[in-house]
């Protein structure tokens, strides 16, 4: 029995009157790594920021429907959205660094959810920079600015950030996109050890990264209107193996997207 | 076609440069033999020998410290609301509107409005309150477009990195757009701080003294300005007012440079290297 962390129900996106992402209907499986897949432009990174209400913030943007995460519908009035943010953590395309040192950047979440005990904030920072496999390059220059990592160091700082929260789900758009392929090696490594602990959203532009690294596999089309649509998912040998709508099959085959 | 187009851009270049040195040497061949620690700290008198500008200087820097702060201040706020509290255009659009019909408003009619609302109908007479509250409101455009282009420079995802830890907006505003923007707020406002101490015409309409002795200590005290106090010994006949005139011209443009490289340090010492999105 795999329990389901997060559950979508006719999921709709808009932007102003322009709707992107129609009718997903999706379960997210706890401890496991589900890649968000499909051409530009079909509303994958906004199904992401949809499942810990970023999309709150983006000016014109509308979401209908119910996303439920631990059986709760997080789109409720009463619904803590900076609770609920703590505990769905982000990581975004490209490295968002602080003008902080590597220490403060990782400790920032935790300041900002008033955790005052510094022994237990660094304890905490420490935990995540090991985790995101990160402690050994950086131990001895933690007051250095971050700035002076390399990017896909940051970008793994920005995954130890979120993990000092202690999050329970990750969302990741796209984050290695701007990394080489050692760098993107090293973040998919920390992925697959994190997935233990953590219930993982990738969106991704690489198949062969979600071949890597995925358990299960969210396919996004635009349809004949241009508007997103889930058109398959499941597991991942089976989707990029074994695809039941042709679209699918033309897109894991390069032949669009 | 280049080459006129250059020569044009030179001589447009250098024609304000050369009247303002030409002006400028001549303010200081004029003013520099009246310069001593007598004329800055003495007071006032009717002998141009004895003459000194001290509760003048202390009147401009009173006017210009209190009014930089509260419209600092003012500034700050609308700007951090404006960026992260509005989400409608259309309001937005107004704040703007306001701000720059702000902007055009002359000088003299700030000082009007301020000395019949604040002064009379408030009752804080012609004072410094009076002066202060009035040159904020003037330079409050200066001030709005510094801090809003200090805190739009700041990143949208360094923002949204707040948020997706948990941050409400209150947070995201001491965490993120305060530390971040503050220095850049600041080093920009100058200009502001720039145009209060230049600004002559709402003061004559407020305070009114073209001469005092008496250094202004209280909020509610008289007192007259440098700008103010030119212009008085300029209205006068005698060649020597001139020089003088020259010689407080050249303090108040020593006070304007301290301001300026106090900000230039600040800046230096405070500025940030934002991660571009």
């Amino acid at each position: 029995m795999v329990n389901i962390v997060i559950r979508t129900e006719d999921l709709n996106i808009y932007y102003g009157k322009r709707k992107i992402l129609e009718d997903v209907n999706v379960d997210i499986y706890e401890n496991s790594i589900s890649a968000v897949i499909g051409p530009s432009g079909t509303g994958k990174s906004s199904f992401l920021r949809s499942l810990n209400r970023l999309n709150d913030l983006i000016p014109g943007a509308r979401v209908t429907g119910k996303v439920y995460y631990r059986g709760r519908n997080i789109y409720e009035d009463d619904v803590n959205v900076y609770l609920l943010r703590t505990r769905i953590g982000m990581v975004f395309q490209r490295p968002t660094i602080f003008p902080m040192s590597i220490y403060e950047n990782v400790a920032f979440g935790l300041r900002i959810n008033n955790v005052k005990d510094e022994d237990l904030i660094y304890k905490r920072v420490k935990e995540a920079l090991i985790k995101a496999a990160l402690w050994d390059e950086v131990k001895d220059r933690l007051d250095d600015g971050a700035y002076n990592l390399s990017t896909g160091q940051q970008q793994r700082l920005c995954l130890a950030r979120t993990l000092a929260i202690e999050p329970d789900v990750l969302l990741l758009d796209e984050p290695t996109s701007y990394l080489d392929p050692k760098s993107t090696k090293k973040i998919e490594d920390v992925l697959l050890k994190l997935k233990e602990r953590y219930t993982i959203v990738i969106v991704t532009h690489s198949l062969n990264q979600a071949k890597r690294i995925a358990d299960y596999v969210l396919v996004f089309m635009p349809d004949e209107d241009n508007v997103g649509r889930l058109i398959e998912y499941g597991p991942s040998t089976q989707v990029l193996q074994n695809p039941v709508d042709p679209k699918t099959r033309e897109y894991v085959e390069g032949l669009i997207g | 076609m280049d080459k006129p187009v250059k020569y044009i851009s030179m001589v447009a270049l250098a024609t304000p440069l050369i009247i303002l040195s030409i002006f400028l040497i001549q303010v200081f061949m004029d003013g520099l033999p009246h310069l001593s620690l007598d004329f800055i700290f003495g007071s006032p008198s009717y002998d141009p020998s004895e003459m000194g500008i001290f509760p003048v200087i202390i009147g401009s820097i009173y006017i210009v410290g209190v009014s930089s702060v509260l419209s600092f201040l003012m500034g700050l706020g609308l700007s951090i609301y404006l960026v992260e509290f509005v989400t409608n255009e259309r309001i937005k659009n107004l704040v703007y509107f306001v701000v720059d019909m702000l902007a055009g408003v002359p000088s003299v009619v700030y000082g009007l409005v301020g000395l019949g609302f604040i002064g009379y109908v408030l009752g804080a007479g012609r004072s410094v309150l009076t002066g202060s509250i009035t040159m904020a409101f003037l330079i409050l455009p200066l001030t709005v477009v510094a801090t809003l282009e200090a805190f739009r420079s700041i990143p949208e995802s360094l923002k949204m990195t707040a948020y997706s830890l948990g941050a409400s907006r209150q947070e995201v505003v001491a965490n993120v757009l305060i530390p971040l923007g503050l220095a850049r707020a600041l080093t920009g406002s100058i200009l502001a701080v720039a145009r209060a101490l230049g600004e002559a015409a709402p003061i004559l309409v407020i305070s009114g003294l073209l001469f005092t002795k008496k250094v202004p200590i209280s909020l509610l005290d008289e007192f007259t300005v440098l700008p103010l106090y030119i212009f008085n010994l300029v209205t006068r006949p005698q060649p020597i007012y001139k020089e003088l005139a020259s010689a407080v011209i050249i303090v108040l443009i020593a006070i304007f440079m301290l301001v300026s490289l106090t900000s230039i340090y600040f800046r230096l010492k405070y500025s940030y290297r934002l991660y571009e999105v």
